[in-house]
């Protein structure tokens, strides 16, 4: 597996306020990661870092083996970015947007845009500011795409359109990923989206990457512990994520089940039960 | 309430701070030389109240508050009689003269009456320009305006302009119509000075007028005919072309402004050239007026369009076009040299040319302007470098101190003018301004690349 992006230990403060307090995170070829984050945990902050768009404090980024803010013509190239708001040069046409943003490239498949303004029954000659956010959504997965990138970033690509319109929009990506060998990361507070595409999640929260994991292995293994007994410390509990003590024992969210820790426990005499959680659960206990 | 009529500390700060200058022209007043400026001071910064107060009105008799809020309407209008009676303590100074104290209350009344006008029905706005060519007519129907009994009438007229306020103001505190054009001042209003411009900018096309549709339109297509072209002849937009199309919108000042402006200064010189030399100085305050217009609309505007569009350009500086962030920061810096330097020589022509025409301003008044434009040039685009290059958004304090800048720049022209200088740049202390505006640029220019060279 070639890796496509690492970060370690990025830091970016707003004024005095903390929003990324160390990240490390790897994202290795051909992965669909969902970036799940409460709103305001600095979800565009970490993309727009990456992209060399924002600044940070402290830290290092490589995207295709590459400094991040030293990467050649090639490899920026190689990166696609779907912004969370539109902006766009509204006043000019579909086709004059798409023949602008031609201009910042030096491989650009005109065939891949047409096939897409074909698929997505786009009108060419109508200015930005009168299609829909949904179209204006398709335009901007277009310039994305246009370059044939490996890397695509979206940014809470389905924020702004209503459940139909969201449900399409991913039905697309998913297209997309599988005619592709490309690496995608989006950013979502909504898990069900994330469920739809993403084979691997990755959860912000307090500034850092507090979870991330295959999507499917997360399903499976993260489940909540309740453990009847005030003698079982948190620290005791193997692959343990999160933990809240209670008067009658501990609620434990842990990462895998470690069988013989239940076992003993069970010999002990401590009650504990097992609770299997759906990603939503799991995202809102490791964000409480 | 009060806190929403009066929001915004800069402008609050700034009045008070006129206030107190005419306090301390009251105190060292020992003649009554300086009365006309003590009266001109309080006006302005009385004015300049009322503004801010009358444009903020909408956000109270629109909001659903108006109709929520029980006894609403009673709670405004004492609200807005407390404002204007605290407005009123500053014109105390220009007591003992009872006349000219009465006259200006008066007049505060009416002016307030007038920006009221203006926000909730846009006609009203044909009074600006009814005040800024009144010169004209007063000299065509050869009216002598006598200040005494100007002062005189708006004095004795005071009882039935209270009056009129009064019941105005009973209107206004039940008004809830003109809602098209009242949304529009309230998404300006809803925001800081810095930000107007970008709310104005979201006013959804088809909103707009007719007039200003087609406007923005004739002056997108310049742009819009430049990537056809490079389409068409398969060649490439340079790196400031690109950056200048990133950089419209539909309050820039561009080919089609400049073509407007030109034709009018144009049909005016011809009008100067055609008629009766006698007649001439009916055209000054035009002439004066509109090189003015076009820098404040030139340079302030293009410094929120930019800070409008940062995150845009930002996005665009790391695409494969560009080597590095540098390499875009280069280009984006040739166009704005370039888009103020194109400003500035068209003000420095246009104002030759019209006091070659009509004569109102001599060779070395013009000078004496060229070298203020030139400070002023300098100053400005060396603050706007400056803001750009932060992260954080400090918009509403730029774009106030691009005012204030902008102000003492035409107060200094008028002091000048008026008391015909010689030449401003042959002196020490211009030189030393001029070495240190260069210096301002050059090292706003250093700090803006440096910044985007990391």
């Amino acid at each position: 597996m070639t890796t496509i992006l690492k970060i370690n230990n990025l830091v970016k403060s707003y004024k005095s306020k903390q929003v990324l307090t160390g990240v490390n995170w790897q994202i290795e070829q051909g992965d669909v990661v969902g970036l799940l984050g409460k709103n305001g945990t600095g979800k565009s902050t970490l993309l727009k870092s990456l992209l060399n768009i924002n600044e940070f404090d402290s830290g290092n980024i490589s995207v295709f083996g590459e400094a991040h803010n030293q990467l050649s013509a090639e490899n920026k190239a190689r990166i696609g970015y779907v912004p969370q708001e539109n902006d766009e040069i509204t006043w000019l046409s579909v086709a004059d947007l798409i023949n602008f943003r031609k201009q910042f490239y030096t491989q650009w498949s005109d065939s891949k845009v047409s096939e897409l303004v074909e698929r997505w029954k786009i009108n060419l000659s109508d200015k930005i500011a009168e299609l829909s956010p949904g179209q204006v959504q398709r335009v901007l997965i277009i310039l994305a795409l246009a370059p044939m990138p490996e890397l695509l970033i979206f940014d809470e690509p389905a924020a702004s359109l209503d459940p139909a319109g969201r449900r399409d929009f991913l039905k697309e990506i998913l297209v997309l990923v599988a005619d592709e060998n490309v690496t995608v990361i989006f950013s979502t507070h909504i898990t069900s989206d994330l469920e739809r595409v993403a084979n691997k999640v990755a959860i912000l929260d307090k500034g850092q990457i507090c979870y991330f994991d295959d999507l499917d292995t997360t399903k499976e293994n993260v489940v909540q512990l309740m453990v009847r007994s005030n003698e079982v410390k948190a620290p005791e509990v193997p692959h343990l994520l999160r933990a809240k003590e209670h008067s009658h024992g501990l609620h434990c969210i842990v990462s895998e089940v470690d069988q013989q820790w239940l076992s003993a426990m069970a010999a002990q005499g401590h009650e504990i039960t097992v609770n299997p959680m759906g990603l939503e659960d799991i995202f809102l206990e490791l964000t409480a | 309430m009060t806190t929403i009529l009066l929001h915004g500390w800069l402008a609050k700060v700034f009045i008070a701070l006129l206030w107190l200058v005419a306090l301390g022209l009251r105190i060292g007043m020992l003649d009554d030389a300086r009365e006309d400026l003590l009266f001109s001071l309080i006006a302005f910064s009385n004015f300049l109240f009322y503004l801010m107060v009358a444009t903020r009105l909408p956000l109270l008799t629109h909001s659903n508050m108006a109709v929520l809020l029980p006894n609403f309407p009673n709670k405004l209008r004492s609200i807005l009689l407390k404002l204007l009676v605290v407005s009123l303590l500053p014109t105390l100074l220009l007591l003992p003269d009872l006349q000219a104290w009465l006259a200006f209350l008066s007049l505060s009344m009416v002016v307030t009456l007038i920006f009221v006008a203006m926000v909730y029905h846009p006609k009203y706005q044909v009074f600006i320009w009814f005040f800024l060519f009144m010169p004209i007519p007063l000299e065509l129907f050869d009216i002598e305006f006598d200040k005494e009994q100007f002062f005189s009438a708006l004095a004795y007229l005071l009882p039935i302009i209270s009056y009129a306020a009064w019941v105005l103001l009973n209107k206004l505190v039940h008004y809830r119509g003109n809602k098209h054009h009242v949304s529009k001042i309230l998404a300006v209003m809803n925001v800081s000075m810095g930000k107007n411009l970008a709310v104005q900018e979201n006013i959804p096309f088809a909103n707009r007028t007719k007039l200003a549709q087609w406007w923005a339109n004739s002056h997108f297509n310049y742009y819009r005919k430049q990537i056809r072209h490079a389409v068409t002849k398969s060649s490439e937009l340079s790196d400031r072309q690109v950056v200048a199309i990133s950089c419209q919108s539909a309050n820039s000042f561009g080919a089609n402004t400049y073509l407007v402006w030109s034709l009018g200064i144009a049909f005016i010189c011809f009008l100067g050239i055609i008629i009766d030399e006698s007649y001439h100085h009916y055209f000054t305050p035009m002439v004066t007026l509109i090189p003015a217009m076009i820098i404040g609309t030139g340079s302030i505007t293009l410094f929120q369009i930019l800070q409008n569009k940062k995150s845009y350009l930002a996005r665009l500086a790391v695409l494969p076009r560009f080597k590095g962030k540098r390499h875009f920061a280069e280009s984006f810096l040739s166009f704005i040299f370039t888009n103020q330097v194109i400003l500035y020589v068209f003000i420095a022509a246009l104002i030759g040319i019209s006091s070659t025409v009509f004569g109102h301003i001599s060779g070395q008044m013009y000078g004496n302007i060229l070298s203020i434009l030139v400070i002023f040039a300098l100053v400005s685009i060396s603050i706007m470098l400056l803001a750009l290059k932060q992260e954080q958004d400090n918009s509403n304090f730029v774009v106030w101190l691009l005012l204030i800048i902008y102000i003492a720049g035409i107060v200094l022209t008028m002091l000048i003018t008026s008391n015909d200088m010689p030449l401003i740049a042959l002196s020490v202390s211009y030189q030393i301004v001029f070495a240190l505006s260069v210096a301002s640029i050059v090292f706003s220019r250093y700090q803006y690349l440096k910044h985007f060279s990391k």
